[in-house]
C-alpha cells in the first residue's frame, strides 16, 4: 500500500479553527515580545555603552547571563521554579512572555551594542564639536545611525523568534505548535500536522523575512 | 616697539598656549608648547608626522584632555566639566580630516543640525542661513543631497558650512585637505582663504606649505611635541636658520613634489 494514498488531509480544514487561534497566539506572542525585547535591549544596550561602570557591568552580566542559558530552561525555570520558591505565579502565556523576552533582550542588546559601537569615533566627536552635550550626540547623531545598521541583524533575531516561540508549547502556552500537537494526539495524523505546521511556519515567517528587507532597504544610508 | 606699530600687537588674544603638556602614559606627546592667537589671525601649525599637531588642536576644545599647563581662550581657561566644555565648543568651529558630515541627514541637515539643536534656533532662519552659508561654499545646489553623494572637495566644503552655521569666534582645521584627491585640495583652501579674508580667527594644521605661505600671518612648527620656530611664514618658511626646520621643510618639499604629480 501506498503510504500517500493512506493520507487524510482532511484533518487540516477540520481543525481550522484550533490551528487559526494557535495562529494568532503564535503571532501576538511575537509582536510582544519582539516590542519588549527591543525596549529592554535598547536600554541595556545603553548602559553597556555609557561609560559608567557600575551601569555597564550589571547591564554586561544580565546580557550575557540570558544569552548563555537555553530558552528551553529559561521557560521551565519562570513557570516551575519561579512559583516554587516565590510567590511569584505566572500564567504559562505571561511565563513564555517573560522568558522568551529575557533571552530577546538579551540578543537585541548585544546586537544594537554592536551597531552603536561601529559608528564611528568621528562621528561623536563632529557633534561634540558643535557644541551637543555627549547625550544629545548620542541621540541625534550616533544612535539614529546605530538603529539603521542593526536592522538586518534585529530581523534575524525577529524571525527566529518567531520560529523559537514554538518552544512555549512544552509549558502549555496554546500556540501553533501547540494546537498542531494536540491535534496530532487525537488524530494520530502525525504526518499531515506537522507538514501542515512547517507550511503555516514558512507562510508566517516568508512575509516578515520580506518586510525586514524592505525596511533595511528603505533605512539604508550610505556612508 | 614695532610690534605696537604694526597695530595687530592691540588685537586681544583669543586662544593662548601656555606651556600645555600632554602625554598618553609615559610618552609625552606635547612638551610644552607656548603661543598665542589673536582676534583675526591666522596661524598655521606645520610639523612632522606624529610631532602632535592633531593632539594640540584637539586640546583646544577639549576632545582631548592634557595634563599640564594651560589653555585660554577669550580670556578664560578651558572649563573641565563637559557641560561647560559643550558651551564652549559653541563657540570654536572644528573642520576634521575625513569631514565626519552626518550621513542620516542632508546636507542642509548637516549645516543647521548646531544651530537648531544646541542654539535652539528656530528651523527657518536656521535653514535661511544654512542655504547663506552653502551658497558661500558654492553648494546650493547640493542642499536636498545626502553627503555620500557628493565628491570630498564638496563634503569638506559642507563640513566648513555646518562649523560657520554655530557662528564661531575661532575656526580649527585638522589637515582638512590631506584626505582629498589632489584635484580637490584647491577648492576647499579657496573657501579657507576667503575665510581668512573676511577675518576669522583660524588655526590651521596643514601640510600645505604653499597655502601656509600665501594665507597665514603665523606659522608655527612643531616638532616632537614642541614649538621648534614661529613666526612670519618668510621668516619660518624660507629663511629658518634651525637645521630641524630645515630639516623637515626638505622632507615637505620632497612630499609636495609627489602629491601634485597626478594634477597635471
Ligand atoms: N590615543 C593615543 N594613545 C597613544 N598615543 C597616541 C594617541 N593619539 C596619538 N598618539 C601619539 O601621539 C603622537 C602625536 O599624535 P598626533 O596625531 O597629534 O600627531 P600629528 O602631528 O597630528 O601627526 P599627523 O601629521 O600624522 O597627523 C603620535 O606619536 C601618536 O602616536
Ligand atoms: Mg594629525
Amino acid at each position: 500500500m501506498n503510504f500517500l494514498d493512506n493520507l487524510d488531509w482532511s484533518v487540516i480544514p477540520s481543525n481550522a479553527d484550533l490551528l487559526w487561534s494557535g495562529v494568532q497566539l503564535t503571532v501576538v506572542l511575537t509582536f510582544v515580545t519582539m516590542i519588549l525585547s527591543i525596549i529592554f535591549g535598547t536600554v541595556l544596550a545603553v548602559l553597556r555603552v555609557c561609560g559608567y561602570r557600575v551601569l555597564s557591568w550589571p547591564s554586561a552580566f544580565v546580557v550575557n547571563f540570558f544569552r548563555s542559558v537555553p530558552l528551553l530552561l529559561l521557560l521551565f525555570w519562570v513557570f516551575y521554579v519561579l512559583p516554587a520558591t516565590t510567590d511569584i505565579r505566572l500564567s504559562p502565556f505571561l511565563a513564555a512572555l517573560v522568558g522568551l523576552s529575557a533571552c530577546g533582550s538579551a540578543y537585541v542588546a548585544e546586537v544594537i551594542r554592536a551597531g552603536i559601537l561601529s559608528i564611528r569615533k568621528g562621528q561623536r566627536e563632529a557633534a561634540l564639536a558643535l557644541g551637543m552635550t555627549r547625550s544629545k550626540a548620542f541621540l541625534r547623531i550616533t544612535m539614529p545611525q546605530a538603529v539603521r545598521r542593526v536592522i538586518p541583524p534585529l530581523a534575524t533575531i525577529w524571525v527566529s523568534l518567531f520560529k523559537d516561540t514554538s518552544l512555549v508549547s512544552t509549558i502549555g502556552v496554546a500556540d501553533l505548535s501547540h494546537a498542531a500537537l494536540s491535534v496530532r494526539a487525537q488524530t494520530f495524523r502525525v504526518f499531515e500536522i506537522l507538514t501542515a505546521l512547517a507550511v503555516i511556519y514558512l507562510l508566517l515567517a516568508y512575509p516578515q523575512a520580506k518586510l525586514t528587507d524592505w525596511l533595511h532597504r528603505r533605512l539604508r544610508v550610505e556612508e | 616697539m614695532s610690534m605696537l606699530a604694526n597695530g595687530e600687537a592691540l588685537a586681544p588674544d583669543i586662544l593662548v598656549f601656555d606651556g600645555v603638556v600632554k602625554s598618553y602614559g609615559e610618552a609625552p606627546v606635547l612638551q610644552g608648547v607656548s603661543f598665542s592667537v589673536k582676534a583675526g589671525e591666522v596661524v598655521c601649525v606645520v610639523g612632522p608626522s606624529g610631532s602632535g599637531k592633531s593632539t594640540l588642536l584637539r586640546c583646544v576644545n577639549g576632545l582631548e584632555k592634557f595634563t599640564a599647563g594651560r589653555i585660554l581662550f577669550e580670556g578664560a581657561e578651558l572649563p573641565t566639566s563637559e557641560r561647560s566644555l559643550a558651551q564652549i565648543r559653541q563657540r570654536i568651529g572644528m573642520v576634521f580630516q575625513h569631514f565626519e558630515l552626518f550621513p542620516h541627514m542632508t546636507v542642509l541637515g548637516n549645516v543647521v543640525e548646531g544651530p537648531v539643536q544646541v542654539l535652539g534656533e528656530s528651523k527657518a532662519s536656521a535653514r535661511a542661513r544654512g542655504l547663506e552659508l552653502l551658497a558661500k561654499v558654492g553648494l546650493e545646489s547640493k542642499q536636498h543631497e545626502r553627503p555620500a553623494n557628493l565628491s570630498g572637495g564638496q563634503q569638506q566644503r559642507v563640513a566648513i558650512a555646518r562649523a560657520l552655521a554655530m557662528r564661531p569666534d575661532l575656526m580649527l582645521f585638522d589637515e582638512a585637505t590631506s584626505a582629498l584627491d589632489p584635484q580637490m585640495v584647491g577648492e576647499v583652501l579657496g573657501v579657507m582663504k576667503q575665510l581668512a579674508d573676511d577675518g576669522m580667527t583660524m588655526l590651521i594644521v596643514t601640510h600645505e606649505m604653499g597655502f601656509a605661505k600665501r594665507v597665514a600671518d603665523r606659522v608655527v612648527v612643531l616638532d616632537q611635541g614642541q614649538v621648534i620656530a614661529s613666526g612670519p611664514p618668510s621668516d619660518v618658511l624660507e629663511n629658518s636658520a634651525n637645521p630641524r626646520v630645515r630639516e623637515f621643510l626638505q622632507q615637505v618639499r620632497w612630499d609636495g613634489a609627489e602629491a601634485e604629480a597626478p594634477r597635471t
